[in-house]
């Protein structure tokens, strides 16, 4: 009965959070296909891991970080086929809405940052992590995701997806 | 958070979901993870298995393989193939009812489930197992070590379709993808895959293409090799690859399936030295949901005994990792077979007894194995 037990509770997490695990993965590889592959491969990573999963205190930030480290480590080691990011054309649209237009530069922007500051970017942005969260999940140094944002954030000023915020409009 | 820091949070948000609404069906599938994370736990356990038995059972293998080998196959079951169809059915031929969304199916040919690019020959001596492969993300054949430091000696070995001439990826790590001459391979072109970011190059697994005697090209994933061994180990296992599509015979067959199923994973594997131990693996999905593993590992010899029924309790190992749980089981003629459901139905208490009468074992004598699986 342990394993069942063990087998239902992993299943049950998963089927709750897999929508948000898929939101988080698109983020980093602005892909819904390669989205499913590392959600699917760190939810495997999870289940031979789930006991210590269990006996982490925050369970959601255990997979948040089995998903960013997957992403991190195909990176490196993985022979996925890339296209070079922005090379993908807007079909159909050759006037997108402000809105579509909007999301559009971000994709790009997010797409054109190096991978490890993209998961920076997307911890601290999207999952409202802190500086110390954010660098107990990609295990570095609290300096480190500070001078990761400060590049990103520069990058994304440089292109439209913060271009119309804050002092970009002074 | 500044009203830069925020307005940036509002636009992740909103662009996630724009994009979700327009985004195709999720392929997530936890039981799927479930399959394969038990599947990557039972490898780690069967290698450490394998290569006590290696020891044991063959010591004359590994004095015939010893430090440089020999050109011939090694380790490859010796058994005849057998009903190797050469014909194929319609893409669809393997589903035995109408397909299902969910429906994540191995090839299937006639009766067949498990067919490889091609096979091992010559292997190192750190490799301890050979495993033959089918899943719905592909099929190929793996030959791997014992796990020393979390590493292992590895090689995956697969194969593109026939007249299709791969290129090089355009984006490698983040560098060019290169394309680098390698010696020819029993002649034939061969290169490397790499790419011009050097320490991407540095630490991932070799990448060697090569074209077959068949005029195929085939595709060598190295890894855990030491630094020395990183061009030669694979060129060498190159050559000794046996090109051409291998039907391994299986030692088990179905004399029935439930409508609706399908073939969802299938694969042997064996030692790399020796003949034993070895142990067959076929997954099946029910109605696109409901997963039943059917394995077959070396057992007791003489006929069934007893009644089936579950072999021990599972409980946690010193990972804390639950103990493998081989479902309701019987044995006999040398073997041991057992069907596990993923994730038990409420009737699963009538359907798992259902399917060890399925299960047609057909001996611990390879020469009695039959390509011809399903019913």
């Amino acid at each position: 009965m342990a394993e069942l037990t063990r087998d239902e509770e992993f299943t049950a997490f998963v089927a709750s959070r897999a929508v948000w695990l898929r939101k988080v993965a698109y983020l980093l590889c602005a892909d819904w296909h390669r989205a499913d592959d590392l959600v699917q491969e760190s939810i495997t990573k999870l289940y031979t891991h789930w006991g210590r999963a269990g006996r982490a205190e925050n369970r959601d930030g255990y997979a948040r970080t089995v998903l960013v480290n997957t992403f991190l480590a195909e990176q490196r080691t993985a022979w996925w086929r890339r296209t070079r990011p922005a090379a993908r054309p807007v079909e159909g649209r050759a006037e997108p809405e402000p809105d579509l237009a909007v999301s559009l530069d971000l994709r790009e922007a997010l797409a054109a940052l190096p991978p490890r500051q993209r998961a920076t970017v997307v911890l601290r942005y999207y999952c409202d992590l802190s500086v110390e969260q954010t660098a107990a999940e990609l295990g570095c140094s609290s300096g480190n995701v500070k001078s990761q944002s400060s590049r990103a954030l520069e990058a994304l000023r440089r292109s439209s997806a913060l271009r119309t915020v804050g002092r970009s409009g002074a | 958070m500044n009203g830069e820091d925020e307005e940036l949070s509002v636009r992740m948000a909103r662009y996630v979901a724009a994009e979700e609404a327009a985004a195709p069906p999720s392929r997530v599938d936890p039981a799927l993870a479930v399959l394969r994370g038990r599947e990557l736990h039972r490898r780690r356990v069967w290698t450490v298995a394998s290569a006590v038995a290696a020891v044991a059972l063959s010591v004359g293998s590994f004095a015939v393989l010893g430090s440089g080998g020999g050109a011939g196959p090694a380790g490859i079951p010796a058994a005849p193939r057998s009903g190797s169809p050469s014909g194929s059915l319609p893409p669809d031929a393997y589903r035995k009812s109408g397909p299902t969304e969910r429906s994540s199916a191995v090839p299937v040919v006639g009766r067949t489930v498990l067919t490889v690019p091609g096979r091992f020959g010559w292997l190192p001596d750190s490799v301890s197992t050979v495993e033959y492969r089918s899943e719905s993300t592909g099929v190929d054949a793996m030959a791997y070590g014992d796990l020393v430091d979390h590493d292992r000696v590895q090689f995956l070995l697969t194969a593109f379709p026939e007249g299709v001439t791969p290129d090089v990826d355009p984006l490698i790590g983040a560098g060019d993808g290169l394309r680098v001459d390698a010696a020819p391979v029993n002649g034939r072109e061969a290169y490397w895959v790499t790419s011009s970011d050097a320490s991407f190059a540095q630490g991932t697994p070799s990448r060697l293409r090569f074209r077959g005697a068949d005029g195929i090209w085939y595709q060598l994933d190295s890894s855990g090799l030491p630094e020395a061994d990183r061009e030669q180990l694979p060129l060498r296992v190159a050559a000794g690859v046996v090109p051409g599509r291998y039907t391994p015979p299986l030692p088990v067959s179905l004399s029935s399936l439930p409508p609706d199923t399908v073939v969802s994973n299938a694969s042997l594997r064996h030692a790399a030295h020796g003949a034993a131990p070895w142990e067959a693996e076929l997954t099946f999905q029910e109605q696109g949901i409901h997963y039943v593993t059917v394995r077959v590992e070396p057992g007791q010899d003489g006929p069934p005994s007893g009644s089936p029924g579950p072999s021990g309790s599972p409980g946690p190992d010193a990972n804390g990792f639950p103990e493998y749980d081989p479902g309701l089981c019987s044995s006999g003629y040398g073997v041991r077979w057992c069907v596990r459901e993923l994730q038990p139905a409420a009737d699963a208490g009538s359907t798992m007894p259902v399917w060890l009468t399925r299960v047609v074992p057909r001996g611990s004598d390879e020469r009695s194995w039959s390509a011809d699986v399903l019913p």
